[in-house]
């Protein structure tokens, strides 16, 4: 027996044992089998919670060339992704609220991406009341039972494909002046060229993460990738305190379009 | 009779990664009282386990070397803030960014409390219990830090009392405070209070030990620290 099947053969004899195991490698594994504890009491039951709330425009002009379509899906497989995610570190909570019509509408309150059964698929209507999903977005994100202090620093994402039809600046304003609404992170994606991109431009507030620009649907798809891949690497990564940043890399504009099967 | 305690421990991100606490401890004596320090580097910043280190040392030695006690807190702030740079001696301590929380208590139970940044400061004084530091108002991952405020503003600054048996003085960094539930923080005072108190000094480090590697919380992934000044 040679030395190098000598070292596999001990590796595969105690693999997984705990005589080669340090204690360490076992620091973030669920605390099953963990000793009791006094305090145990007292502590908070959940991992921390990382907030993601969408603002989707689902007014009349989304039905065009069936963008309402193409978001749908985006949306189902987005909060799919989150809930496969594991919670050892973060649990991912999703929030979504469309506006479309007379006014805006909560259609998730913040809930465990795992515990999201279905979403149901928006039909476009109506008007597009941005301002009082800015207001509907600025409630959420101070309710301190919602999103607690303990959360890390919220995801906000707006979509839209047109301007405004009720007062914006006001609720926007608010938005941005909340004490705790102004520390999420904003991103927004403009789709096609009707989008108020000036209005979208004040909207986010991370430099090097501009109005995403979607000309079809494989662009929207594209956006939605990676704001998934981006908050769950921060939800899985060692240090998941650490500011979002979107990748929309040309990696991506790669990708085979297999969810249009 | 005056007792203290503390304890600090490496949280699982940083054991998994196999870096260094970024958190520092002290808990000394000092005229027949004690001064206690704890302090959480922030995680985004590369020296700031250093400086959390230099953090809690430097308030020692201001209490100890200087006539701080008979000083405003402003002043001693800004004396602890100083030796804290001098130390650094770096043209960047942003990157020794770290929060700062203190206790200090003479020989007759007075004591005078420092906080910069997130972490919790309770008191149990005169048999009432009271969560010292304000209520947060960004979320986890956001505070305030020598290094990066130099507003007398970010501090939280006071004094208390530990006249009756049984009155404390609780100092936790945020690894503990995030994941208390916050309507039982001071539940939880006091049940750290009666097992620390009913223990020898080495006995309930070694318990405060156990509890803080053992956090209930599913995740929990931070450096946690947490001392206790204590009428026994």
């Amino acid at each position: 027996m040679g030395w190098a099947s000598y070292e596999e053969d001990n590796a595969s004899r105690f693999h997984q044992a705990t005589v080669i195991r340090n204690k360490e490698h076992d620091a973030l594994l669920p605390a099953k089998d963990a000793p009791a504890t006094k305090l145990k009491a007292f502590a908070v039951p959940q991992p921390r919670p990382l907030p993601v709330i969408v603002l989707a425009d689902v007014s009349g002009s989304m039905s065009e060339d069936g963008k309402i379509d193409i978001l749908n899906n985006a949306l189902k497989s987005m909060i799919l992704s989150f809930g496969a995610e594991s919670k050892l570190r973060t649990e991912i909570h999703v929030g979504l609220i469309t506006f479309g019509g007379e006014a805006a509408k909560e259609h998730l309150p913040l809930v465990a991406a795992d515990r999201i059964a279905g979403v149901e698929a928006f039909r476009a209507q109506g008007r597009t009341p941005m301002g009082s999903a800015f207001e509907m977005a600025r409630q959420l994100l101070e309710d301190k039972e919602k999103v607690p202090a303990r959360s890390y620093r919220p995801v906000l994402v707006l979509v839209s494909d047109g301007a405004p039809t009720d007062d914006w600046e006001q609720p926007l304003s608010a938005l941005k002046g909340s004490e705790r609404a102004q520390k999420a992170s904003r991103f927004a994606m403009a789709i096609g060229a009707d989008a108020d991109r000036a209005m979208l431009g004040q909207f986010v507030n991370d430099r090097e993460t501009p109005v995403f620009e979607a000309d079809g649907a494989r662009d929207i798809v594209k956006f939605f990738k990676a704001v998934t891949m981006s908050v769950v690497a921060r939800s899985t990564n060692t240090s998941p305190d650490q500011p979002l940043a979107l990748d929309l890399g040309s990696d991506l504009s790669d990708d085979l379009d297999l969810d249009a099967l | 009779m005056l007792r203290a305690v503390g304890a600090s421990v490496t949280g699982p991100r940083h054991l998994l990664t196999c870096q260094p606490s970024q958190d520092a401890l002290s808990v000394r004596g000092w005229r027949g009282g004690w001064i206690a320090a704890v302090a959480d580097g922030l995680g985004s910043k590369p020296l700031s386990g250093v400086g959390s280190r230099v953090a809690v040392q430097s308030a020692q030695a201001v209490f100890r070397e200087t006539d701080a006690w008979r000083l405003p807190d402003r002043d001693v702030v800004t004396a602890i803030y100083q030796r804290w740079l001098v130390r650094m001696g770096s043209p960047e301590p942003a990157a020794y960014a770290t929060t700062l929380l203190v206790a200090a208590c003479n020989a007759h139970g007075e004591v005078r409390y420092l906080q910069i940044g997130d972490g919790l400061i309770v008191s149990k004084s005169q048999g009432a219990v009271q969560v010292i530091t304000p209520e947060r108002t960004g979320f986890g991952n956001q505070t305030r830090a020598l290094g990066v405020d130099r507003s007398w503003s970010a501090w939280t600054t006071g004094s208390v009392q530990l006249h009756r048996p049984g009155d404390f003085m609780l100092l936790v960094t945020d690894g503990v405070s995030d994941d208390i539930d916050p309507h039982r923080i001071g539940g939880f005072a006091q049940a750290v209070h009666r097992e620390v108190a009913g223990r020898t000094r080495r006995g309930a480090r070694a318990w405060l030990t156990h509890e803080l590697t053992h956090w209930a919380t599913p995740g929990h992934a931070d450096d946690k620290t947490m001392s206790m000044i204590f009428r026994g």
